[in-house]
């Protein structure tokens, strides 16, 4: 199935990119499996903090994600 | 839940703020206002100073973010109205990149409101911060 993952701030200067469908396998589609995919593609973001929303809402390693969702990559925040 | 959008482009300029409380005129059962503005800052890190901050945000979330912090402080303050701005885009060192306006009849209510409002924005609000510094290399900067 295919999932949009998006990028900000500092991560976007690693994966060189803001947004992109990403397909993963339907039978391996919790956050944790999701991301250690995402950081085989990019091993630098190994070295970096961020917080991974699903649907604009930030979820932990066991939320199960669901063809077409949104996943976000969160740097920490900045603003103010 | 009604969604406003926060985001202005580029700094928040004086004139903005001023135009802000001057409408407020006709609101008369408000007896107070508080006023936190956010100026980004010329640090100095290992040498190199800030000049400007250029801010970008998971503006789709950050919107969604800020509808539910305004309805968890118009439930726990006695607001008459609340405004949050926030600047997307390059502000330099001593403008404004963060206003946030709270009225109330009372003053301690209007001031306990915005401190609540600030530090949870500064918290929960998907927005981010790269610092340029005057020989345009950067570095991310992160809320303390």
């Amino acid at each position: 199935m295919l999932v949009t993952i998006k990028y900000f701030g500092q991560l976007v200067e690693i994966t060189n990119k803001t947004q992109e469908s990403f397909s993963v396998e339907t039978d391996t589609c919790n956050l944790e499996n999701i991301e250690k995919a995402i950081l085989n593609k990019y091993p630098n973001l190994n070295n970096t903090t961020y917080n991974i929303a699903v649907n604009q809402k930030i979820e932990n390693k066991t939320f199960s994600v669901k063809e077409g969702d949104e996943l976000a990559f969160l740097p920490p925040f900045a603003g103010g | 839940m009604k969604k406003h959008n926060v985001f202005i482009e580029g700094a928040i300029t004086p004139d903005f703020i001023a135009n802000s409380i001057a409408k407020h005129q006709t609101k008369t059962t408000i007896g107070a206002h508080d006023i936190f503005l956010g100026q980004v800052r010329a640090d100095e890190i290992n040498g190199k100073t800030v000049s400007a901050i250029e801010y970008t945000a998971y503006e789709e979330m950050a919107n969604s973010k800020f509808s539910e912090i305004r309805e968890a402080t118009f439930d726990k303050f006695e607001l008459t109205c609340m405004h949050i701005y926030h600047s997307l885009g390059t502000v330099k060192a001593g403008e404004i990149c963060l206003f946030v306006f709270v009225s109330s009849p009372r003053r301690k209510e209007a001031m306990k409101a915005l401190e609540y409002l600030v530090e949870t924005i500064k918290a929960e609000s998907p927005i981010f911060g790269k610092e340029i510094f005057e020989d345009e290399t950067h570095q991310w900067k992160v809320n303390s």
